[in-house]
């Protein structure tokens, strides 16, 4: 071997060597991390719009539906069960995100703005609540939630 | 008493329950309260609540069912706080649940003042 290599390799002490591999680790360990973190968000942003989507069908049909002079339900009696459905359908999306609970009251408010009232079949006018104010409150609770999604997405991510 | 006993809405009323009186349908608030959850309250100890199956439950249903219990049956807040059991993993539900019975119990008290 030649006098200068073997006169180096003799010098670099054993240290050095470990050192240098847990450098690589630590930093293959980082990289990796925030790879993670990356995709993670992605996903978590993805499925937020899915769910935001979902929303805005909501709040299309409840407003058709009580915007009806003549309430929906009487020719289509499914439509009552599918909006409640859309609901349960929005808020199994939502858990599955694992956000603060104060997601559990919009949806809530949501719910409630469609489906407490002005929400049977063959009422009569006298029952009615007026429906202006019905699809203003379910304007306002969608647009919420969805502030709501934005908010604790940007809270958890950024 | 008996201890307890589970009501399943969607096995034992309905997988598509809606509606506030009996005569918006045959599977609302008011029949759910009056055929399955008073006979129950009456019986047992403790009723829990299944919602598990259910295709979507509206607020007209939900208020009927559980805020008549105290508008109509005079239960109190804190004895269907102890009595009755809101198994669902929706927790908009049980949080809305909780209002109906809260806003029952107050309106009643503004009444008998």
């Amino acid at each position: 071997m030649p006098e200068s290599v073997a006169s180096i390799s003799s010098t670099v002490p054993w240290w050095f060597y470990v050192i240098n591999f847990a450098l690589i680790i630590i930093s293959w360990l980082i990289i990796n991390i925030q790879n993670n973190h990356r995709e993670t968000r992605k996903e978590v942003r993805q499925h937020i719009d899915r769910i935001i989507k979902l929303i805005e069908q909501f709040q299309n049909e409840s407003t058709t539906y009580h915007s009806a002079p003549i309430k929906s339900s009487e020719e289509d009696p499914h439509i009552t069960q599918r909006l409640s459905n859309q609901i349960q359908i929005i808020e199994q999306h939502s858990t599955l995100l694992q956000f603060s609970p104060t997601l559990t009251t919009h949806i809530k408010d949501l719910r409630q703005y469609c489906t407490r009232y002005n929400f049977e079949p063959l009422m009569t006018q006298e029952e009615l609540f007026p429906p202006q104010e019905i699809i203003r409150d379910i304007e306002f609770a969608s647009a919420n939630l969805i502030n709501e999604l934005d908010k604790q997405f940007a809270k958890k991510y950024w | 008493m008996k201890p307890e006993t589970t009501i399943s809405i969607a096995k034992d009323f309905s997988s598509y329950p809606g509606g506030r009186y009996k005569t918006h349908g045959p599977y609302t608030g008011e029949g759910f309260r009056e055929e399955l959850l008073i006979p129950a309250l009456k019986e047992y100890s403790k009723v829990i609540v299944n919602f598990d199956g259910g295709r979507g439950y509206n607020s007209s249903f939900l208020e009927e069912a559980f805020g008549g219990l105290i508008r109509k049956h005079n239960f109190t807040y804190q004895e269907l706080k102890e009595r009755l059991i809101i198994d669902c993993n929706l927790p908009s539900i049980k949080l809305e649940i909780d209002q109906y019975i809260k806003e029952a119990q107050e309106q009643t008290m503004l009444q008998n003042a």
